[in-house]
């Protein structure tokens, strides 16, 4: 008896969370089945999974994870490229911040979707708009990190550095960079999340493969089962990129207080 | 440097990209279809606001917007306070909440659609779900940062429950729950652009894009930059309220 209450005190939050994650899907399935809401508009966890299995065996799911998946990295990849050199630029220097300060801010607080229309006129219709879209909201996150994270470092540190001569190129790779890590990558794991909703919105409006065409092509027919199979791919397809780069985070960052 | 510096470089920073603009495009180095250029903004924006047809579609929208977002509140505070406050109904919905949030609420769009008739129905619910989530979790991460102490203390001297939630856990945890509104009404605003974008022509979104589809780039432009001002204006009343509140607690330590 006291060996069970330990057990159950142990992982009290792992049975809890299971039992209510449980009983949300015990509750669908029977709402669904039992018809206390219209099962076409509801769908149900069985259904889920089999369309899921569908899906898989059509072969067109590797081709939407893949096409999402590499929308993704392009724009997560040249976000970080060009964001963090700017962002340390901005964070270095004052004048290039307050210079590039309303631009940044600008877009962070624009809802972004708006330029979709943009992008279509100047990229046309297909990837690179939705690259686009996904690069510019991904690079403003990775921007505002990477200044706060190279404002917050040590000005004592930097005039040591400086003091015993150390050039621009060790001060930027032996204190700024290492020193601004950590912001920095939270920044990333918060840009691949956004970079992720501009490649869905962007496949929402208009694509001929990945998730987010998934989803419109199928809840456009009231597949609803076929809609949240392709929700929780979305979901794990998200939370690996964040977990991903959680683990780079703690690799390299643990140092950090 | 002084504060007055930044000012001044910022504003001759915009300056210069507006005029750099302007001349590319009357220079004829970039097609004026493509970008429009400043002036032409402006015009549209004020032959957009003679007509009436910015506060017409301006009103669609922030009444969906509203709409959703006072449903998010309703159900948001609540939700976070007892998620913040109770230890077992937490556990319970934590994985839950946390699941629905990894979600990205646009996905859910389809759905909505169906499920809430296109238009008002599908916008306002997307914003809900839009701002839902920073309510939640930022109320209760606020609720669960108030000092213990402060609890003991009012308990000890024979106050109520009432007198614990009034006196300690909500004014301690009202500048989180702040902070909260502000990332939700951010979201919201995001959600009610894409939620016309994808479903209508009415709204600012419809109208972004009925002009889009038709290469009116001078108005697109104009509508952005009127939906990007609203939603700059609303999170920094927030932020505001957030300071002030910070100010006010600040005095009373």
């Amino acid at each position: 008896m006291r060996n069970s209450r330990s057990f159950y005190t142990r992982y009290e939050a792992f049975i809890l969370g299971s039992l209510g994650m449980i009983g949300i899907l015990v509750l669908w399935q029977c709402a669904s089945w039992f018809e206390w809401v219209n099962p076409v508009l509801m769908s149900r966890p069985t259904q889920v999974a089999l369309a899921l299995v569908n899906w898989a065996e059509s072969g067109d799911l590797l081709r939407d994870v893949w096409t999402t998946l590499w929308s993704l990295t392009f724009a997560f990849v040249a976000s970080a490229l060009i964001g963090i050199p700017l962002g340390v630029a901005m964070g270095w220097n004052r004048t290039t911040e307050y210079a590039l300060d309303p631009f940044i801010w600008g877009l962070y607080s624009a809802p972004l979707i708006a330029f979709w229309p943009l992008f279509i006129i100047w990229f046309g219709i297909g990837k690179s708009s939705i690259i686009a879209l996904a690069f510019v909201f991904s690079v403003v996150q990775i921007v505002i990190n990477t200044v706060e994270g190279i404002k917050g470092l040590s000005p004592l540190l930097n005039l040591c550095a400086r003091s015993f001569r150390a050039r621009p190129i060790d001060l930027f790779f032996k204190f700024m960079l290492p020193g601004a890590l950590p912001m920095i990558i939270a920044g990333l794991r918060l840009a691949v999340g956004r970079a992720l909703i501009g490649v869905l919105v962007g496949e929402l409006f208009c694509a001929n493969a990945g998730l987010g065409y998934h989803i419109s092509f199928y809840g456009a027919r009231l597949f609803f089962g076929d809609v949240f199979a392709g929700l929780f791919l979305l979901v794990a397809l998200g939370v690996s990129a964040t977990q991903g780069i959680r683990a780079i985070e703690t690799r390299f960052a643990h140092w950090k207080p | 440097m002084k504060p007055t510096h930044r000012k001044w470089i910022s504003g001759l920073s915009v300056l210069a990209f507006l005029a750099i603009w302007e001349i590319l495009v009357v220079t004829g180095g970039v097609k004026v279809g493509d970008v429009s250029r400043p002036t032409l903004v402006v015009k549209s924006f004020f032959e957009l606001t003679a007509s009436g047809e910015i506060f017409q579609n301006l009103i669609i929208s922030l009444r969906s917007f509203f709409m959703g977002f006072a449903g998010a509140l309703v159900v948001g505070i609540p939700l976070g306070v007892v998620v913040g406050h109770y230890r077992r109904p937490a556990l319970v919905l934590d994985p839950m909440v946390m699941a629905i949030y990894t979600v990205p609420r646009m996905a859910m769009l389809p759905l909505l659609v169906v499920w809430f008739g296109v238009g008002l129905g599908a916008n306002a619910a997307l914003v809900f779900f839009s701002g839902l989530f920073p309510i939640i979790i930022n109320t209760s991460v606020g609720i669960r940062e108030v000092d213990q102490t402060y609890v003991g203390v009012v308990r000890s001297f024979g106050g109520s429950e009432w007198d614990v939630w009034t006196k300690v856990l909500l004014p301690g945890s009202l500048r989180q729950i702040i902070s909260g509104i502000r990332l939700g009404v951010g979201r919201g605003i995001l959600g009610m652009v894409v939620g016309e974008m994808y479903t209508g022509t009415e709204g600012i979104g419809g109208r972004i894009r009925v002009y889009g589809n038709s290469f009116r780039t001078s108005e697109l432009i104009a509508l952005i930059t009127i939906v990007s001002i609203l939603s700059f204006l609303m999170m920094e009343l927030f932020q505001w309220l957030e300071r002030r509140v910070k100010g006010h607690q600040a005095e009373k330590v």
